[in-house]
């Protein structure tokens, strides 16, 4: 991927219909809102706040732009625990977990959130959301559990620290 | 005589004053006060099933009684409400006591309890200088760093050693030094650890301390941990400092552990010794554990 192709916050946050400028610098594939500039000359792998990793094509957003995502994004979907659960596992949204929308429609990107008004991630709208039955009506994006499975995927750490 | 196997620590424990005892640990989890306030998860928790009873010796630790659920996939955990950490391990933190405002390094850092426990004690503010040597460890420290929301901390893989490039004088020095572990924190442990591999911790701890020295102001303070039992590590490294650095060892004031022992194996140490605390698993119900807090002269 050449530079010019570089995904950016600006599109990134703007499928959500936030317009927002975040002065964030790239440290390898990460972005970061750094305050101590002195230190990036040293090379390090995280400094400040993060804001989004690079994955492919695409952004990802760090925990805490997730939840800038919840309060902010145009559409948003409230899910019970059960549909919670199942979507923080990977799972897409189904009519019946639903209890609380903006009434997005097929193709809206929307910001997915607990019953405690928390974003655990976003989806696209696939049918209208009242479809009853086994068919999902929001294909599911991103989710909070991907920092799990992405530990998981990085060599698993064989701590000589005890489980400090 | 073998210097492994579980009979040849057992002897060298009870010569000072110790014992072996089998235990099982419960899990304790710690309260990310960036995110949350321990009056607003505890009963989110309960309402899932979850029970908890806070730790006396901790600011934010809690013992896991009861859990229908693996707490470390939850949907708490992921936003980084709690961390889940060993009872001892949230000690030497406490013992620092970072502030905000101060310039913080710590030495050996992932996979990021006590650096996210330090961001939380300083509020996010002041600066954090996490170093790890070791590339496999980074990743579960980052995402801890972001999963806990930690944004005062800046992190670099490799030797703390090479911290003296940053021009930076710490306020103060957080040492969790690569140890031998102890027999609860690895199943067969007994079977993997000799007086080689102490004497090979030692020579690191050493190292590693005298150089964290030099990037502390004069009249900041070192906190120096560790999960090893063994007194090479604990106590003896503690007479080497006296002798050899810019230090004297203050007072860690703690009501749980042991002083640290003046008398190992015949030699006698400095006074100043005793100031440190030891952690025998049963007498604290945590995993093996010592510290010692020291002020740069």
């Amino acid at each position: 991927m050449n530079s010019s192709n570089k995904p950016t916050l600006k599109k990134f946050l703007a499928q959500f219909g936030m317009s927002v400028e975040v002065p964030a610098t790239i440290l390898g594939r990460s972005h970061f809102i750094v305050k101590e500039r002195a230190l990036l000359s040293h090379r390090p792998l995280f400094s400040g706040e993060l804001v989004a990793h690079e994955r492919g094509d695409f952004l990802i957003p760090s925990v805490d732009l997730l939840q800038k995502i919840g309060k902010g994004a145009r559409h948003k979907v409230t899910v019970n625990a059960h549909g919670e659960w199942l979507f923080i596992c990977g799972r897409d949204v189904f009519a019946k977990s639903i209890v609380k929308h903006t009434n997005p429609v097929t193709e809206d990107r929307v910001a997915i959130l607990n019953e405690e008004g928390e974003c655990i991630g976003y989806g696209q709208v696939t049918a209208p959301l009242d479809t009853p039955g086994k068919r999902p009506v929001i294909a599911r994006i991103f989710d909070l559990g991907d920092l799990l499975r992405r530990e998981r995927k990085s060599k698993k750490v064989k701590d000589d620290k005890g489980n400090s | 005589m073998d210097s492994v196997g579980k009979e040849f620590f057992e002897r060298r424990y009870k010569q000072i004053g110790g014992d072996i005892a089998p235990l099982e640990l419960p899990q304790v989890l710690r309260v990310n006060t960036l995110r949350i306030t321990a009056k607003e998860l505890i009963p989110r928790l309960e309402k899932k099933g979850v029970q908890l009873k806070r730790l006396s010796f901790t600011r934010n630790g809690f013992e896991v009684i009861k859990s229908p659920f693996s707490l470390g996939a939850i949907t708490e955990s992921l936003l980084g409400y709690y961390y889940i950490q060993e009872a001892a391990a949230q000690i030497p933190v406490e013992v620092l006591d970072p502030k905000p405002g101060e310039i913080v390094l710590d030495c050996c850092a992932a996979p990021g309890g006590k650096t996210t426990q330090a961001a939380a004690a300083m509020q996010n503010q002041g600066t954090i200088i996490a170093y790890d040597l070791k590339e496999h460890r980074i990743p579960s420290l980052l995402m801890n760093l972001e999963r806990c929301g930690i944004k005062n901390t800046t992190v670099f893989q490799g030797d703390v050693v090479q911290a003296g490039r940053l021009g930076l004088k710490f306020d103060k020095i957080l040492l969790d030094a690569p140890c031998s572990g102890n027999y609860l924190s690895e199943p067969g442990w007994f079977d993997k650890r000799d007086e080689q591999g102490i004497e090979s911790s030692v020579n690191i701890q050493r190292r590693l301390l005298k150089s964290a020295l030099d990037f502390l102001a004069q009249g900041g303070t070192l906190v120096y941990s560790i999960c090893s039992l063994e007194p090479e590590e604990g106590e003896l490294n503690m007479q080497w400092a006296i002798e050899h650095l810019p230090i004297r060892l203050a007072k860690v004031n703690l009501q749980i552990g042991d002083s640290g022992l003046t008398n190992i194996f015949g030699k006698s140490l400095h006074p100043d010794v005793a100031n440190c605390r030891r952690f025998w698993p049963q007498k604290t119900m945590t995993q093996g554990f010592f510290i010692a807090k020291m002020v740069k002269l």
